[in-house]
C-alpha cells in the first residue's frame, strides 16, 4: 500500500528500516467490569504500574522507533497518561503516535482505520495493549524478514509460548489449538476449542505435509509481525472482525489469497497477555516472582523500589509499624503505612495506602490510595483506588472492589461480589443491555440508582453491588462472558483450577491420571441418553432401542452390567435441557419413559445384583439432584409396579438405613419412602397369611 | 530377546489381486523365494531360533511344505510351528492371536510380524525400547529416505498398478509414544481429535510419511485384554491397535498390565527419579529407509520388492540362484534372478526381471522390468515391459505387454 515513501534525510537512512508497532490499547471486550468503566483496561495497574507501559517498555527494548497505540474506550485518559509519561520527552526512544477512534468495535476496524492513516511503511508488529513480555522481539522480526525474502506472500508470524494445558497464564477464553508444518513452521490450522469435546482437523493437510505439529501446548501470545500490507488485508474483507478471524481466514483461504502465515515458538521467554481476572493474577504474580525480567519493580526508574529476600519490594516513604509482618511476595508502594500487628502475604499495594492495625491481607492487589481499617480480613481480590474499608471489614475471595467504594463497619464482603460506585456502569454501550446492569439485572430499573445500598456495602458504606450482564446467546465472539474468577477457593477442585493456584512453583500441574474418565464410557452414555430420549419423542420400538444400546455398548466395550445403570441414569436425566425440570412436568416426563422403556428395563436389568444397584444409583441421584428428591418415592413405586424392582430388593435397601445416622438427604428420601415401604411390609406380611 | 516369535501367514491379500489367485500371499515369489522366507530370514538374522507360523487351514499344505524346505535353502535351523486358523469370514490377525492366546502357547511377550515384510533390520532396539519403556505395544516404524529415494519410487511405480500403497497417518510424540494411528484413507474429510486426548499429550507429530512395517512386540496383559474386552475384533492393526492407542493411561488398561509386571517393576516405577510411563502406553521406534525394510501389500510395491531383490539378495543372504543356464547369448543383467529350470532360447534379453521356475522363454524375447512366475511359456519375439504375469500364463508371437498385470492361466493370443 504504502511503497512509496517520501525519503527523508540521507540516502542511507531508509524509512523501511524503521520498525513500528501497532498496539491495539482496548480489549473490546469488558472481563474487568466494573473497573474498566473509569479507567481503561490499559490503565489498570500491574503490581503498581500501569499494563500499558509494560507494553511500550518491552517494544522499546526490544529496539522498535515508532509505536502508534489505537486507542477507544477512554482514549483522552490513556493520551494524557503517555503526554505525562517519560515517552513523550525528546529522550523518549521511540517515537509515540497516539490514534484515537470513538467507535470502533473490534480489532479488525482498527486495522482498517489504520490502513486508512496509511502510516505503516514496513513490516510491522502488532500487539495489545495488555502485554507483559520480556521475549526476544528482534529474533522474531528476523525470522519474519527471512521468511519474506524466500516466500513473497508470507502475512504474518505469530509467536506463540509453550504452555501446558492448565498453566496459570493460559486463560481459558484463549485456549488454542494449532497445526504447524514441521519442516517450515507455517501454520496450516488454529482453532479455539471452547466448549468442543472434539477437534476437527482437515485431513487434506496431512496429505500435503509429510509431518505436522499439533500444538494443544501453547497459547497465543497475541504477538504477530505483520508485513505492510495486512491492514491492507483487513480492509479488502471487512468481515474479518478479529487477529483469530483474519488469521482463520488466510488459513482456510490460503489457496485463494495465496497468503502464508508462521508460527514461532518460544518457551524459555515471558509472553502473556492479561486479558481477565485469572490471568491478571497470574502475571501479577509473576512479575513479583521476577520471571518477567527486567520488568521487575526494583528496575522502575520512576519509583525504585528495593528488592529484599522472600521477594519483598519496599518503596520509599513507607512506614511500617513495629510489629506488622510483611511475609513474603509484597510490593509496597510509595507513602504506604502498615499498622501494628498486621500480617500482609502475596499481594501488592500501590501509593498512600493507609493499613490500620491487626490487618491481615493475601493475594490481594490493591491499588493507589487506599484506606482499609483495623482489623481488617482481605484475601484474593482486587481493590481499585481510593476504597476505604472501615473497622473489622472481612472480603471474601475473588471480589471486586472498585474505585471509590466504602465499605461499612464489620461487613462482609461475599465471595465473587463486584462493588462499583459508578452508575454508568456501561457508558461506552448502551444501546442493548446497558440500561439494564444496574443493581438488579433482572428489573430493569429505569429509576436514578441510589447512591448506596446498605445491604451491599454496610452500614456507612457507599457504592452497590454490580453483576454482569447475562452472556448474550447469539454473541459468537464471545467477548461477554464472564467466568467467575476464583482464585483459591477451588483448591479441593480437581486439575484446571488448582493448577492455576500458585504457591511459587511454576512447573503446570501434571493432569491426574487416574481421575481420567474412559473415553468410552462417556460416549456410551452420550448415546444411550439418545436413544432413551430419541425413544420417547419419536415412539421408536423398544426392541430397537435395545439394539442401538446393545450396538454402542459393543462399540465402547462397556461390560453388561454397566448398562443397566446407564440406561437407568439416561431415564433419571429427564428430558433434554431445553424444557425446565418443573416438578410435575418432571415427574410426568420420568414416569411415562419408565413405562416407555418397561421392555428395556426389563431385558437389563437380571438378578437381585442388578437391581440393588439400579435402586442404589436412584437414591444416589436423588441425594444429588435436588429436582428427583421429591419425587424419588413415586419413581421406586414406579419401578416398583413395572416389576422391574422386587419388593425384597427394596426392603433390604431401606434396612439398610435402619440403625445408621442418616444425613439430611438420605432422611429426606426416606421420609418420602416410608409410605411405600410401609405398604410393601403390610402386603407381604397379607402374602404370608394367605400362604 | 525374550520374546515369542508370531509369523502372520494367513492373510487374504486382497490388495494383490489377482497375484492371489496364484499363490497364497505367504508364498508368492519375491525373487523366486516365497514371501513368508524373507520374515523368515529377519527373525534368524535377530537369532530367534523358534517361530510359530499363524497359517490359515486352506493354505495349510502348501504353506508346511514350503517351510519344510526353507532350512534346505537358507542352510539355518530355525525351528518351526504351525498353528492353524480355520478358515472363515471371521479369520482375522487379532481373532488369530486369540486363539493362539486360548491355546496357552504364549508364555512371553510377543513378536508379532507380518508374512510381508521384506527386511533386515535389527531388531534389538525396537526390543531395548519396549523393555524399557514398558510399552503395551511396540511399532517399528520407517522413514523413507527425502526426495531422491522418493523421487525414483514415483518414477518406477507407474500409474497402471495403483499408488505406493496405503499411507498411514501416525501420530507421535517427541519421545516416541504412539497417540494415533490410521490409515490415511480410513480418516473422513476431517480428524477429530478429542480433548482429552489433547490435555494429555498436548504436543505431538503426525507424520503421513511413516511406514507401519507391521513388526509388532505386543506385551502378553494385551492378549487378555483383548480376550476379555475385544472379542469382536478381527484386525490387530485396525481394530485393536487404535482402540489401545485411544484408552492409553486408562483405568481398565492399567489394571490388565499390573497383573503382569511385578512388584520389582512397581517399586523401581515409584522410586525411579525419572518418570517411567505408565505401561499401557505404546511406543514406536522409528528407523530410517536407508535400512531395507519394506512391504508386500500392492501390486506395485510387490514390483518394487522384486526388483529391491533383485538388488540387494546378498543382503537378505538367500542364494538367489541367478543363473544363464544353457544359452550363452542370451543377456541377463545383474540385478535378475532367473530359476534354473527356466529354459532360455537365443537372443533373450532380461533386465532387472525375476523368472520362475520351468518356465519356457522363446527366441527375441525382451523381458524389462518384470515378473514372470511359474510355467509361463513365451512366444518369440514377444516384448514384456513392466509387467507381471502369473503361473501358466501363455504369451504367443510377438505380443507385446506394457504395464500390464496378467492373472494366472491366462492365454494371449498376439493375433486377434
Amino acid at each position: 500500500m504504502s511503497s512509496k515513501v517520501v525519503k527523508k534525510g540521507g540516502k542511507k537512512w531508509n524509512p523501511e528500516d524503521v520498525i513500528q508497532a501497532v498496539v491495539i490499547a482496548d480489549s473490546f471486550n469488558f472481563r474487568f467490569l466494573p473497573l474498566t468503566t473509569e479507567k481503561p483496561r490499559a490503565l489498570l495497574p500491574l503490581v503498581n504500574r500501569p499494563l500499558i507501559d509494560y507494553t511500550v517498555e518491552f517494544l522499546a527494548v526490544s529496539g522498535i522507533e515508532e509505536v502508534f497505540i489505537y486507542c477507544c474506550a477512554h482514549a483522552d485518559a490513556i493520551k494524557k497518561h503517555f503526554n505525562q509519561s517519560r515517552w513523550s520527552k525528546q529522550s523518549s526512544p521511540i517515537k509515540l503516535h497516539i490514534i484515537m477512534s470513538e467507535n470502533c468495535p473490534s480489532v479488525g476496524d482498527a486495522l482498517r482505520d489504520i490502513d486508512s492513516q496509511a502510516c505503516i511503511k514496513s513490516d510491522f508488529v502488532l500487539v495489545s495493549g495488555d502485554l507483559v513480555s520480556n521475549m526476544e522481539l528482534q529474533e522474531v522480526i528476523k525470522k519474519h524478514k527471512k521468511l519474506r525474502e524466500t516466500d513473497k506472500m508470507t502475512v504474518m508470524t505469530n509467536v506463540y509460548k509453550k504452555a501446558a494445558p492448565g498453566h496459570r497464564t493460559r486463560s481459558k477464553e484463549d485456549d488454542i489449538l494449532i497445526a504447524t508444518s514441521s519442516s517450515s513452521g507455517r501454520l496450516l490450522f488454529c482453532e479455539k476449542p471452547i466448549g468442543k469435546k472434539k477437534i476437527s482437523v482437515p485431513t487434506d493437510i496431512f496429505e500435503e505435509n509429510e509431518e505436522i505439529d499439533i500444538h494443544y501446548d501453547v497459547l497465543d501470545c497475541h504477538i504477530s509481525v505483520c508485513s505492510p500490507n495486512v491492514p491492507q488485508l483487513f480492509s479488502d474483507n471487512f468481515d474479518y472482525q478479529t487477529r483469530y478471524h483474519f488469521i482463520r481466514g488466510i488459513i482456510v483461504n490460503e489457496e485463494v489469497l495465496g497468503n502464508y502465515i508462521y508460527a514461532h515458538f518460544i518457551s524459555d521467554q515471558y509472553a502473556a497477555r492479561v486479558s481477565n481476572l485469572q490471568t491478571y493474577e497470574a502475571v501479577s504474580k509473576d512479575v513479583m516472582y521476577r520471571w518477567v525480567y527486567p520488568l521487575v519493580p526494583d528496575n522502575s526508574i520512576l519509583e525504585p523500589y528495593s528488592y529484599g529476600r522472600h521477594n519483598l519490594y519496599l518503596s520509599s516513604g513507607i512506614s511500617l509499624a513495629f510489629d506488622c509482618v510483611l511475609e513474603e511476595d509484597v510490593v509496597l508502594g510509595p507513602d504506604t503505612t502498615v499498622g501494628a500487628s498486621t500480617v500482609i502475604s502475596h499481594s501488592s499495594i500501590g501509593q498512600r495506602c493507609n493499613i490500620g492495625k491487626g490487618v491481615t491481607i493475601s493475594g490481594c492487589y490493591i491499588w493507589d490510595d487506599v484506606t482499609i481499617g483495623d482489623s481488617c480480613k482481605l484475601s484474593n481480590s482486587i481493590i481499585a483506588s481510593n476504597v476505604e474499608f472501615k473497622d473489622g471489614v472481612i472480603v471474601e475471595p475473588g471480589c471486586i472492589i472498585s474505585f471509590n467504594v466504602v465499605v461499612g463497619q464489620d461487613f462482609r464482603v461475599v465471595s465473587g461480589t463486584r462493588l462499583t460506585t459508578s452508575k454508568n456502569s456501561l457508558s461506552f454501550d448502551t444501546d442493548d443491555w446497558g440500561d439494564e446492569t444496574d443493581r438488579d439485572a433482572e428489573q430493569a430499573l429505569p429509576i436514578t440508582m441510589p447512591e448506596c445500598v446498605d445491604s451491599d456495602v454496610g452500614c456507612g458504606g457507599k457504592g452497590f453491588k454490580w453483576d454482569p450482564p447475562q452472556p448474550d446467546s447469539d454473541d459468537e465472539s464471545g467477548r461477554f462472558i464472564h467466568e467467575k474468577w476464583h482464585p483459591h477457593i477451588t483448591s479441593g477442585n480437581i486439575s484446571q483450577e488448582s493448577s492455576s493456584d500458585s504457591n511459587g512453583t511454576r512447573s503446570p500441574s501434571p493432569l491426574p491420571l487416574t481421575t481420567e474418565l474412559d473415553d468410552a464410557e462417556d460416549s456410551f452414555y452420550a448415546e444411550t441418553l439418545d436413544c432413551v430420549r430419541s425413544g420417547v419423542t419419536d415412539s421408536v420400538k423398544p426392541e430397537n432401542t435395545i439394539l442401538m444400546i446393545n450396538a454402542s455398548k459393543h462399540a465402547y466395550n462397556i461390560p453388561i452390567q454397566e448398562v443397566p445403570l446407564n440406561v437407568m441414569k439416561a431415564l433419571l436425566e429427564g428430558p433434554s435441557e431445553s424444557t425446565e425440570g418443573k416438578k410435575p412436568v418432571l415427574i410426568e416426563y420420568i414416569i411415562k419413559s419408565l413405562r416407555y422403556h418397561k421392555t428395556l428395563l426389563l431385558h437389563y436389568v437380571k438378578g437381585n445384583d442388578l437391581q440393588a444397584s439400579v435402586l442404589n444409583l436412584v437414591t444416589s441421584s436423588a441425594m444429588k439432584e435436588y429436582a428427583i428428591r421429591p419425587i424419588f418415592a413415586k419413581i421406586v413405586l414406579e419401578l416398583y409396579n413395572l416389576d422391574v424392582l422386587d419388593e425384597s430388593t427394596i426392603l433390604s435397601w431401606h434396612s439398610q438405613f435402619k440403625g445408621t445416622r442418616a444425613s439430611k438427604e438420605q432422611q429426606e428420601i426416606l421420609k418420602s419412602v416410608a409410605p411405600v415401604i410401609e405398604w410393601l411390609e403390610n402386603a407381604e406380611e397379607e402374602s404370608e397369611e394367605e400362604n | 530377546m525374550d520374546l515369542h516369535p508370531v509369523l502372520l501367514a494367513g492373510g487374504q491379500a486382497s490388495g494383490l489381486y489377482p497375484l492371489n489367485e496364484a499363490y497364497p500371499k505367504a508364498l508368492l515369489p519375491v525373487g523366486n523365494k516365497p514371501l513368508l522366507y524373507y520374515p523368515l530370514r529377519l527373525l534368524e538374522k535377530n537369532n530367534f531360533k523358534e517361530v510359530t507360523v499363524i497359517v490359515n487351514s486352506r493354505d495349510l499344505k502348501s504353506i508346511k511344505q514350503s517351510l519344510d524346505e526353507y532350512p534346505r535353502l537358507a542352510s539355518s535351523d530355525i525351528e518351526f510351528n504351525t498353528f492353524e486358523v480355520h478358515d472363515s469370514d471371521e479369520t482375522g490377525s487379532a481373532v488369530a492371536l486369540s486363539a493362539l492366546k486360548a491355546s496357552g502357547r504364549i508364555k512371553s511377550d510377543l513378536l508379532v510380524l507380518s508374512c510381508d515384510v521384506l527386511s533386515t533390520v535389527s531388531l534389538i532396539q525396537l526390543w531395548e525400547k519396549h523393555v524399557t519403556l514398558r510399552s503395551a505395544v511396540s511399532l517399528l516404524l520407517v522413514k523413507p529416505l527425502p526426495s531422491n529415494n522418493s523421487d525414483e519410487r514415483q518414477k518406477t511405480s507407474t500409474p497402471a498398478f495403483g499408488g505406493a500403497g496405503e499411507k498411514d497417518l501416525i501420530g507421535l510424540t517427541e519421545s516416541g509414544q504412539v497417540v494415533f494411528h490410521s490409515s490415511l484413507a480410513d480418516v473422513d474429510d476431517e480428524l477429530k481429535l478429542s480433548k482429552k486426548m489433547l490435555q494429555r499429550t498436548p504436543h505431538f507429530k503426525m507424520h503421513s510419511n511413516l511406514l507401519d512395517s507391521h513388526v509388532y512386540i505386543v506385551s502378553r496383559w494385551v492378549l487378555d485384554y483383548m480376550q476379555e474386552h475385544l472379542k469382536n475384533a478381527l484386525s490387530f492393526k485396525r481394530e485393536v491397535l487404535p482402540h489401545l492407542l485411544k484408552n492409553q493411561d486408562s483405568k481398565i488398561l492399567l489394571q490388565f498390565s499390573e497383573r503382569f509386571h511385578d512388584d520389582i517393576d512397581k517399586l523401581a516405577s515409584q522410586y525411579s527419579s525419572s518418570p517411567v510411563p505408565s505401561p499401557t502406553q505404546c511406543h514406536a521406534h522409528t528407523i530410517s529407509g536407508a535400512e531395507l525394510c519394506t512391504r508386500v501389500n500392492t501390486v506395485s510395491l510387490y514390483m518394487e520388492a522384486n526388483r529391491m531383490i533383485g538388488q540387494h539378495s546378498s543382503s537378505f543372504m538367500l542364494d538367489s540362484g541367478t543363473s544363464g543356464q544353457g544359452i550363452k547369448s542370451s543377456a541377463i543383467s545383474g540385478d535378475s534372478v532367473v530359476d534354473e529350470s527356466t529354459q532360455l532360447s537365443d537372443k533373450v534379453s532380461v533386465k532387472r526381471s525375476m523368472i520362475g521356475r520351468h518356465c519356457v522363454i522363446g527366441e527375441k524375447v525382451k523381458v524389462i522390468n518384470s515378473v514372470i512366475m511359474d510355467h509361463v511359456v513365451i512366444g518369440e519375439s514377444c516384448t514384456i515391459q513392466n509387467s507381471i504375469l502369473c503361473n501358466q500364463v501363455r504369451l504367443e508371437e510377438k505380443a507385446t505387454l506394457k504395464d500390464c498385470t496378467v492373472g494366472p492361466r491366462v492365454t494371449i493370443n498376439s493375433k486377434e
